[in-house]
């Protein structure tokens, strides 16, 4: 029984976290601010050294077993057709579906902007591309 | 008989500000190398289709005004084949990162493609930037 008037004094044996919780928050908070910059994002491409790839698929498209896609200013070509974004994607889609080899060839024109060429890609990719390969004359002759 | 003498002492508790601040500076020295602060400036293209990795890379940065740098370092065009060569000396399995503004010809894109194969880079990758919104 407790004696009245006789204040009890107890003991709390607790960790006290609250410096841990501060160190940890701060460090999740610095590496989620920090990663955009640290990760890198992009399209891996495969560069094929083929001298005169780019004239024989200019000349030879039609007969390539992989998709080649050409790129010119504002308008795609595959397969001799003019094709605008919208048909580029079913066309690829259609192509994709049942192709065993999902490379696709890419013939980009020197005036092109890089932006563009990325967009095609971007399509080609969205629509069941898996690898992309881009013509490089300047590898092959050297 | 005399009462105790209680004294209240007004101060500012500045260990966790402490804590919380080395923690920062600790975190951002660590990682500063791996920051990029390069000058040159670059508008990525934009895609939807990314691959993001955080492996080891040689970033490679093009600018629309025709300056170049390898790993943050600007070089000229004439030296960037040595430049590039020298990072695959001891790490050749590493990817080359090409961040080349999106308004520059393919052309001259191809052209340091073709110098970044040269130089021995096994695989290579065209930077890009995460598209906000849909994609056509």
């Amino acid at each position: 029984m407790r004696r009245k008037g006789k204040p009890t004094v107890r003991t709390i044996a607790e960790a006290n976290v609250t410096p841990l919780a501060d160190v940890v928050t701060t460090l999740i908070v610095v590496f989620l601010m920090t990663m955009p910059a640290l990760v890198w994002s992009g399209i891996q491409v495969n560069a094929t050294r083929a001298a005169k790839s780019r004239e024989v698929v200019r000349k030879d498209r039609s007969t390539a077993d992989k998709m080649t896609v050409l790129i010119h200013k504002g308008v795609i070509e595959v397969d001799g057709e003019s094709l605008r974004m919208a048909e580029l994607a079913s066309m690829t889609r259609e192509r994709m579906a049942g192709a065993d080899d999902r490379t696709v060839i890419l013939v980009p024109d020197d005036d092109v902007p890089l932006g563009w060429v990325v967009t095609v890609m971007d399509v080609l990719k969205q629509n069941g591309a898996e690898g992309l390969a881009l013509l490089n004359r300047i590898g092959g002759e050297a | 008989m005399r009462a105790r003498d209680y004294r209240i002492e007004v101060k500012t508790d500045v260990v966790p500000i402490i804590n919380v601040s080395l923690v920062i500076v600790l975190t951002l020295m660590i990682i500063s190398p791996f920051l990029n602060n390069s000058d040159l400036e670059v508008k990525l293209p934009e895609a939807t289709t990314t691959e993001t990795e955080d492996q080891d890379k040689v970033e490679i940065v093009m600018t629309a005004d025709g300056r170049f740098s390898v790993q943050e370092e600007e070089v000229a065009f004439d030296a960037l084949p040595a430049a590039v060569a020298d990072q695959f000396v001891n790490a050749p399995s590493r990817m080359a990162v090409l961040k080349a503004d999106k308004s520059i010809a393919y052309g001259d894109v191809e052209r340091v493609i073709a110098v970044i194969q040269k130089a021995g880079a096994p695989r290579i990758a065209l930077a890009t930037e995460q598209k906000t919104g849909g994609g056509g």
